[in-house]
């Protein structure tokens, strides 16, 4: 009994460190935030009265709310979805045994996502800008008067397609990495085996690849929800949430009812609801992919 | 022979996209490299007059105008803060959970620090203020490498757990034998057999610090406590038109961490793929 009592001490002086950390810095701001949703705090000074359920049914009547989730779930989508696709599809031609300088091509695809996000969206930016970069020149050689006309950022749907092309242009290397560790798993007597039954390559892929790389097709999906759902650099930097509010997502919403508002208390609520969509979303998703996942 | 040239329109499909990805990817990034060695008029008449002029004085600029230095260790204090912390804690908190496992509530615990994965940092971020000027600790590097430890916990834990999973337990059992107490076998036995799994915690949580905007932007109030991400943001309003000096700076600030990666690289790849299946 009491080596029993000796021993649950050392092993809680093993594990107390972190949780005093993720205490302090995780969960008692998430719990004081929570209860922030529920105040009028302004920022600036410290008192705030209780004003109940004020700010969310102030938040569920607001477009701009609904105009932000439309947004993120926009960028999320295209995002998850193309981004999975090539970085499978490099996966798989870095599995090929005829691809030549595959250490090179690695290090190439993987590069982009060492990069932060303001190098990366300011370099497109130069790229795209239509008076005085990459685009401009080339519209200028084509003699193009209107080149404001030719201006993807200024506009909604182009600017979403954009930021998650950027998005997709920056990390589908490194799901290539994890999906390259799934591919290696997979035992390769399986394909032989499925050459003497004369399986074709798409039956080989659909019936024994993809049941098998499951696994890392959820941890990519999840690793990119959560990554996309709370996207703010990219909005910020590209196109500030304008023009108006019409590329706002619910990052950049959340900044701007805090900082550009002094609402800090409507900004808590809408985090609040981010926080719960993410768990959401993050739930049914791997509720999903989990589902499909087969033991060898 | 039907079979064989089906392969060889795969082969030459995957050697396409690969060569295509390839040059997409390294294209603009060219771009920005000859843009930072180039001339602002002349590139702004003709953007093939940067193959022509040699400038490397935007570099000079950059550094000297840019406060970069100053960002830059900024930057590496608050990574090796951090760092140290995840790593500690990270592997403290999974060798529990390994030897340990008889604990229920010891697994509790980890999947509670878990949770903290799927909590949007927006959410936390404004009380988070509040906590860190109370603590006095508002533009000093500590307080930001405390909020980095905390995001990056778990992701250090979940990658250390996985490893020492494979562990044989009789490892430990045998130490204690020895007369080890327990932290003695975990600081002299298990983990020194981690290193590619602190290789590959420092580059990814280097990593989220080095690229990181946000964070800075909400919890620094002075210009001279910014990381580099964020530092680079005001760097951008100063010379908003001065896009040479601009390309120079971002240039400069990405090498570091390029060289960080590739010096650690096959500890990282090899680290990567043992943690992010588990």
């Amino acid at each position: 009994m009491k080596r029993s009592i000796q021993a649950r001490f050392v092993a809680y002086s093993f594990v107390l460190p972190a949780l005093v950390l993720f205490g302090t810095m995780i969960a008692y701001p998430l719990i004081i935030g929570v209860l922030y949703s529920f105040t009028d705090w302004t920022g600036i000074i410290d008192s705030f009265n209780f004003v109940g359920i004020k700010n969310y049914l102030r938040l569920f009547k607001d477009n701009t709310f609904y105009l932000a989730i439309g947004n993120t779930f926009y960028i999320t989508a295209v995002t998850v979805v193309f981004q999975n696709l090539l970085g499978l599809l490099l996966a798989i031609a870095m599995m090929s045994k005829r691809i030549k300088a595959k250490g090179f091509l690695k290090t190439t695809f993987f590069l982009p996502s060492l990069l932060s996000a303001v190098v990366v969206c300011y370099m497109w930016m130069y790229i795209l800008n239509v008076h005085v970069g990459l685009l401009g020149w080339f519209l200028r050689l084509a003699n193009v008067d209107r080149v404001t006309k030719y201006d993807m950022l200024i506009k909604r749907w182009p600017a979403l397609t954009i930021i998650a092309f950027i998005l997709v242009w920056q990390f589908s290397g490194y799901d290539m990495t994890i999906y390259i560790s799934g591919l290696e798993s997979i035992p390769t007597d399986l394909y032989e085996a499925a050459d003497l039954d004369g399986v074709s390559k798409y039956q080989k892929f659909f019936h024994i690849t993809l049941p098998l790389i499951m696994p890392s097709i959820t941890v990519n999906i999840f690793i990119n929800l959560i990554g996309c759902l709370k996207i703010f650099e990219q909005v910020y930097i590209l196109t500030k949430g304008g023009p108006g509010v019409s590329t706002t997502t619910i990052g950049v919403f959340i900044y701007n009812s805090a900082l550009s508002a002094n609402q800090y208390g409507y900004a808590t609520a809408i985090s609040t609801i981010l926080f719960i969509l993410v768990l959401i979303v993050t739930f049914l998703q791997v509720k999903v992919t989990r589902s499909r996942e087969v033991e060898l | 022979m039907k079979e064989m040239k089906r392969e060889n329109t795969g082969d030459v499909a995957e050697t396409v996209l690969c060569v295509i990805m390839a040059i997409i990817i390294i294209l603009p990034l060219c771009y920005v490299v000859i843009v930072s060695v180039s001339d602002q008029k002349a590139l702004n008449k003709n953007l093939l007059s940067c193959f022509v002029s040699f400038h490397p004085e935007n570099y000079v600029k950059a550094w000297t105008k840019g406060r970069i230095p100053r960002f830059i260790i900024n930057t590496a204090i608050i990574c090796v803060m951090t760092d140290a912390l995840v790593i500690a804690m990270g592997s403290m908190f999974a060798f529990a959970t390994r030897a340990y496992k008889c604990f229920k509530e010891i697994n509790m615990f980890y999947y509670i620090v878990m949770t903290g994965m799927f909590v949007p940092i927006q959410t936390i971020v404004l009380p988070l203020f509040k906590l860190i000027k109370s603590m006095g600790l508002l533009n000093k590097p500590l307080g930001l490498a405390f909020v980095y430890a905390g995001t990056n916990l778990p992701l250090s834990m979940m990658m250390f757990a996985g490893f020492y999973k494979s562990i044989p337990m009789d490892l430990i059992d045998a130490s204690s034998i020895d007369g080890c107490t327990p932290y003695r076998s975990f600081l002299s036995i298990v983990f020194p057999l981690t290193k590619t799994i602190v290789c590959t915690v420092v580059i990814l949580t280097s990593l989220n610090i080095w690229r990181d905007m946000f964070i800075p932007l909400m919890l620094t109030t002075d210009i001279k406590a910014r990381t580099i991400a964020y530092g680079l943001m005001s760097f951008v309003n100063e010379f908003s038109l001065d896009w040479t000096t601009m390309c120079a700076a971002m240039v400069m600030v990405t090498i570091p961490i390029i060289i960080l990666y590739l010096s650690l690289q096959e500890y990282f790849e090899s680290g990567a793929l043992a943690g992010a299946i588990k």
